[in-house]
């Protein structure tokens, strides 16, 4: 029996043997001493006087405060740790790849610090090989910060590259009416942000930014976004529009509607166009004012048309303004029937079967030869109610037509 | 996890039992519904592994005598369970003493006689090394079918079978003679199986199975068996997918395979194969002491596996990476995810593939194809294809021959051995099978087209250029794979009072190459005529005894060294489209060890073995379609060493005459023990796309089976005919396959060790345990004294477990920054199936 318990102890022993947790295999892999890794400060401080390549195995630690998603930025990120932010520019989009609230590690060798217009980067950054991710949504807190605070001391930002949040702050009366920026010629577009003691600062966005064509926030609050710089102007980089909340009553009461034309859109909010008589239609133009937008009709074209052609606004309720004015500017040019304000507060939907109030004579209206001329204040008291409606009658003949053309068409309650 | 274990191995000791009867109840697992495959590393639509053919063994290894090998046979198949962790080019499948194993991928495809079980059931085998008068035998072990007609058990059997597995309905009828008084002995067997839709959604089977045995005995010495059989099979196949799809689906046996056309289910991937076998056989008594037994064989037919292919248009693979909702997780797809979400749940044509689609497409692409069939000025306009279903196929024929002798040396000692031939052609190449309503297929390499300015390199047959396909015409690559072997084994057996023992000796000689039928416009100096030959000289040996501590206490061990040319499916760079063969292309070197103690009284019969087999040398390659190259990429590793230790304890205990308790447990620990070397080719590029990169494979586990099962059964038997049982199995320890690449130096270039990317990359996903009931039972009837009628009931998976992955893999595509975005691939086993059968035999 001895053989016997030899083998049973062979078995039990090589089954323990299999019990034995062996590691994995592990193909080599580098690593990275304490002494390697940078502060994003330290990363900003590298740059001296010139374009600095680093040729030491560094890396630096951060998180993703702005990424592509929103449009934008393109092939930009932006990473910020305790001590710092900085934009990194990308060899490709990383619309994929990289998220707000990353964690990422840059592997820094072989890259540039460099300063272009005074903003300080990291530059041809590969997101796929140099920008490794380590965990994801750790969305770092913005700064509270004044405007005054953004201001350049030397030659940065002090907060340049950092994620802020200012409070209190509201967009210019002449930009609310305005789009981000310019989706169609798909420009940047700068517009102005003010605090409540009076200090203002630029919001530069993107013309291919999903939120380029949307009206800008009408009202007071927080704002967050990446502070950037452009030479000695500071700007700042909206991420996307949910950081905004600009939703209370603001400081300087702005009109009530503006219809400037810029988006280069005669219809939008609400306006029609209606041929009574021939077909000469309003259009957009900016002759003469370069990029600043107005409507405009004229009937002649080598010839005169006939026409008679309405341009008729969305309906307004002045019932809870205490002294409704209304405002525009006009100019024209050539011999022909003078453009005609009508008001009603009973459209039909047909501009020939509604009753028009004409209102031509409250207005002051250009002189003629394409001179732009305010209206003043057209007092709207009678009109303090629903369904409010202007509309502009443009008439030509066979022989003669005057080009007509409106802008800044605006309600303010004075 | 470790105290389970040794629970386990206390209670396989506790219960111990014996000879388990299979009696009847054998039989009513049919060996088809163990055929779950789930690939091993088949990952992509392309890829061109026949994966339904890729089945385990367990088949042939029911009919084992061991306990253990047949209880594990029987009830860890559904788990994909392999024996020692052994592929099954490790075992040899023959009939009458003659090879089935396909020659070229090295195992044997079990569907090739599939439904002939009236023969089938019939087998010898033996698991692991051992003696054998018919052949030296792989590392696994060897099943030796008898489909002699006068071995065939007289009489008549019909039944009929009912199931919802891969198929529904099965009837069978067998016939045999017996030896009849003219010295003829006749058996015939057929069967039928059907489904019209399988187990799983949009699959369906049609199989035919035929068989014809006839001896004629001459005289007392000489006797001439010939033998004739086919499984023609149509059949629908099943996809393995990703966890989301599964998710989206609510269902682990989504398919993907399939869609609807014209409101009706079609499965895009149709296996068709038929190749039937035909051989004689001498059966020479030359006297008392020596038999000689021979053997002429011919074996030729169709495989065929369809599947979509596409043109200049988007990827119809419904879980496609793309096409699922997780392509569109990041920030800002918020919308797009919820859409496809909800299309997924919602939508049968995001589901499933959506042929409506594909014929739409294909009906609106007016195309000139200028010059073409190389005819210049030939204009062809018509609806190019931009979506076609293509058969690829593996046809073969192979002859040869088979000769194996006794001998009884002397009261103590016998003598066998053999010498057999084997001369095996494949001919491979894709036949259009669907143009799914377009008018033609140009036949050019889509991938090759787009990366080349030369507009030859495009061309699959640069003699014809600019080929119109039509349904039926060959085309895309057109090769043969020859392979000659000749095999030889000797040896000696004896028994004494204390000591059985054995030594045995192989030599082979396997030689292969290709020839290419076209010149391929990439590969123009090396895609036609013949490649380089190569030959493998194989030798083994092997040695075991048992010894007799007393007639009730046995100790056995077996010892084997043995050497084993690769696979040609293997060999070659990019079989389609080259000569090119791999290289530092070795024989395999297979050293196994397995010591036993077995324990034989008249209640208990127990066994309990521990081995060691280390497998070195072996070359490991696989295809799959990149889309990021887009092209097929050639992964060929080559020095690839696996070890596989372990434990097996089998044990049997008839508790009372009635009730017999059996149970079988194995722990093994199967993993890779050397760095191999990888090269990465395309088939569109003669450029590699790595060369001799080492991969850190030591200790990873070899996946897709669970390296430790046990199981527990009970039966009862009545004395009045019925009996019913139920057994308890329990699987653990099963790995993803690991994807070799992600354990490279280049993999992890560019991360430093605290990076997550490195475990990530790293570390081999283990996948839950999961258990099964199976119930069965029956009841015969003896009617007239003449008749016989059995009944037999077996349920598997009682519980309707669903949730138990049966394997998987990692996919060979990844993305090292972010590796879930190439999840892997896993499957699932059933849930409640049954199968009953009722016979009726005289």
């Amino acid at each position: 029996m001895n053989i016997k318990n030899s083998i049973l102890t062979l078995l039990i022993g090589s089954l323990a043997l299999i019990g034995c947790k062996k590691d994995f295999d592990t193909p080599p892999v580098a690593d990275l001493p304490a002494g390697n890794i940078i502060t994003i400060d330290s990363l900003r401080k590298i740059y001296t006087a010139f374009d600095t390549t680093i040729t030491a195995d560094l890396s630096v630690y951060g998180t993703v405060t702005a990424d592509e998603i929103s449009g934008n930025l393109y092939k930009v990120l932006y990473i910020q740790d305790a001590t710092n932010a900085i934009q990194l520019e990308l060899t490709a989009s990383s619309s994929r790849l990289f998220f707000q609230g990353d964690r990422v590690r840059v592997a820094l060798k072989g890259l540039t610090v460099a300063r272009e217009n005074n903003m300080l980067k990291v530059i041809n950054v590969d997101p796929e090989k140099q920008i490794i991710k380590q965990t994801k949504g750790e969305e770092i807190a913005p700064k509270v910060v004044t405007i005054a605070d953004l201001a350049i001391s030397g030659v940065y930002s002090p907060f340049q590259g950092q994620l802020v949040q200012l409070n209190d702050v509201e967009f210019i009366c002449d930009d609310i009416w305005s789009t981000y920026a310019d989706p169609i010629a798909q420009y940047d577009q700068n517009r102005t942000l003010r605090d409540t003691l009076g200090n203002t600062i630029i919001v530069r966005s993107s013309g291919y930014s999903s939120f380029a064509g949307t009206t800008l926030a009408k009202g007071k609050g927080s704002f967050v976004a990446i502070v950037s710089q452009y030479n000695t102007t500071v700007q700042l980089t909206i991420r996307k529009l949910e950081d905004l909340s600009l939703t209370g009553t603001r400081k300087i009461k702005c009109p009530v509607y503006v219809k400037n034309f810029e988006d280069q859109s005669i219809t939008s909010g609400g306006w029609t166009k209606q041929n009574v008589v021939g077909n000469i239609n309003w259009s957009i133009a900016d002759v003469g004012s370069n990029n600043t937008y107005y409507a405009m009709i004229s009937n002649y074209s080598g010839t005169n048309t006939a026409c008679e052609t309405w341009l008729v606004s969305p309906s307004f309720d002045l019932t809870n303004l205490t002294n409704p004015i209304l405002y525009f500017q006009s100019a024209y040019k050539y011999t022909g029937d003078a453009l005609r304000l009508y008001v009603t507060t009973a459209y039909t939907g047909d501009v020939t079967t509604t009753t028009w109030t004409d209102i031509t004579s409250s207005a002051t209206w250009s002189t003629g030869n394409f001179i732009w001329a305010g209206s003043g204040n057209i007092n709207l008291s009678s009109y303090k109610q629903a369904g409010v409606r202007f509309a502009f009658k443009y008439t030509g003949t066979n022989s003669n037509g005057s080009t007509w053309e409106i802008d800044d068409f605006t309600i303010n309650d004075i | 996890m470790k105290s389970l274990k040794l629970f386990l191995v206390v209670l396989g000791v506790v219960v111990i039992n014996q000879s388990f009867a299979q009696s009847d109840t054998l039989q009513a697992i049919d060996d088809d519904t163990l055929t779950r495959f789930v690939p091993q590393f088949s990952t992509t639509i392309e890829q061109l592994d026949d994966e339904s053919e890729n089945q385990d063994v367990s088949g042939l290894l029911q009919s084992s005598r061991d306990v253990y090998t047949s209880i594990a046979g029987f009830n860890f198949g559904v788990a994909r369970f392999r024996i020692r962790g052994y592929d099954s080019d490790n075992f040899t499948a023959m009939m009458n003493g003659v090879t089935l194993n396909d020659p070229e991928m090295g195992r044997a495809i079990w569907a090739y006689w599939g439904g002939l079980n009236d023969i089938t059931r019939y087998q010898e085998s033996k698991s692991g090394i051992s003696a054998s008068q018919l052949t030296f035998g792989g590392i696994g072990g060897y099943s030796n079918i008898n489909a002699r007609a006068s071995s065939q058990r007289k009489g008549t059997k019909i039944s009929y079978a009912l199931a919802n597995q891969t198929y529904d309905h099965r009837l069978m009828f067998t016939t045999s003679t017996g030896m009849m008084e003219n010295n003829l002995a006749v058996t015939v067997s057929g069967s039928m199986r059907y489904a019209n839709e399988g187990y799983v959604e949009g699959t369906f089977y049609r199989g035919a199975s035929y068989f014809l045995s006839v001896e004629k005995k001459f005289n007392d010495k000489h006797s001439l068996g010939f033998v004739g059989y086919g499984s023609p099979t149509v059949s629908g196949g099943q996809s393995i997918s990703v966890q989301e799809a599964y998710d989206l689906t609510g269902n682990n046996q989504y398919n993907s395979f399939w869609g609807y056309q014209a409101g009706e289910k079609r499965n895009s991937r149709i296996r068709n194969t038929h190749k039937p076998m035909m051989m004689l056989n001498h059966y020479f008594t030359l006297n008392d002491k020596t038999t000689i037994n021979s053997s002429l064989f011919y074996s030729f037919g169709r495989g065929g596996q369809t599947r979509l292919n596409w043109y200049d248009a988007a990827d119809p693979r419904p879980d496609y990476y793309r096409n699922l909702p997780s392509y569109y997780s990041n920030p800002g797809d918020e919308a797009l995810y919820e859409l496809y979400t909800q299309l997924w749940q919602t939508d049968v044509n995001t589901q499933q593939l959506n042929f409506d689609q594909m014929y739409f497409a294909n009906s609106k692409n007016l195309h000139s194809v200028v010059d073409a069939n190389g005819v210049k000025g030939n204009t062809v306009t018509g609806n190019r294809a931009k979506y076609i279903i293509e058969e690829y196929r593996t046809d073969h024929s192979q002859y040869g021959f088979n000769s194996t002798f006794t001998h009884q040396l002397n009261e103590k000692i016998m003598l066998s051995g053999g010498l057999n031939g084997s001369f095996y052609k494949s001919m491979n190449f894709k036949v259009m099978n669907d143009l799914l309503g377009a008018d033609y297929w140009v036949d050019v390499d889509r991938f090759a087209e787009r990366d080349f300015a030369d507009e030859t390199a495009a061309q699959s047959n640069v003699e014809v250029p600019n080929r119109i396909v039509k349904v039926g015409d060959k085309f895309g690559y057109d090769y043969d794979i020859n392979i000659n072997t000749i095999n030889s084994f000797a040896q000696a057996e004896g028994k004494t009072e204390k000591i059985d023992w054995y030594v045995g000796l192989t030599i082979s000689n396997t030689s292969f190459w290709r020839t290419g039928n076209v010149k391929n416009g990439l590969f123009q100096d090396n895609s036609k005529g013949d490649s380089e030959k190569k030959s493998f000289l194989n030798y083994g040996i092997k040695t075991g005894l048992i010894y007799k501590i007393t007639g009730r206490h046995l100790v056995g061990i077996n010892l084997a060294f043995l050497t084993v040319a690769p696979n040609s499916r293997d060999a070659f760079v990019s079989p389609r489209t080259r000569n090119q063969i791999v290289d530092n292309l070795k024989s395999e070197i297979n050293t196994t060890g397995d010591i036993s103690y077995m324990v034989r009284y008249p209640k208990v019969k127990t066994r309990l073995t521990g081995f060691y087999t280390s497998i070195k040398d072996k070359t490991w390659s696989r295809s799959f379609f990149n889309d990021e190259y887009n092209t097929f990429i050639n992964y060929m590793m080559t020095g690839v060493d696996q070890l596989f230790t372990g434990i097996e304890l089998g044990a049997e205990v008839n508790i009372t005459p009635t009730i017999e308790a059996t149970g079988a447990f194995t722990m093994g620990d199967y993993i890779y023990n050397s760095r191999p070397v990888v090269t990465i080719s395309q088939d569109n590029s003669t450029k590699l796309l790595a060369e001799n990169k080492i991969v850190y494979f030591e200790n990873y586990k070899i996946g897709g089976m669970p390296q430790t099962a046990a199981s527990l059964g009970l039966k009862y038997s009545s004395p009045k005919f019925w009996f019913a049982g139920a057994n308890f199995n329990y699987f653990m320890d099963a790995y993803l396959e690991a994807n070799p690449d992600r354990r490279t130096e280049e993999a992890l270039a560019g991360f430093v060790s605290t990076d997550p990317q490195v475990e990530k990359l790293l570390e081999q996903t283990k996948l839950d345990d999961g258990y099964t009931i199976n119930v069965f039972g029956g009841k015969s009837w003896r009617i007239k004294r003449k008749y016989f009628v059995r009944i037999n009931i077996n349920v598997n998976n009682v519980l309707d477990k669903k949730d138990y992955a049966t394997g998987g893999f990692e996919q060979l595509r990844y993305d090292k920054q972010n590796i879930d975005r190439f999840p892997p691939k896993v499957g699932y086993m059933y849930g409640r199936t049954y199968f009953a059968m009722v016979s009726f035999s005289f």
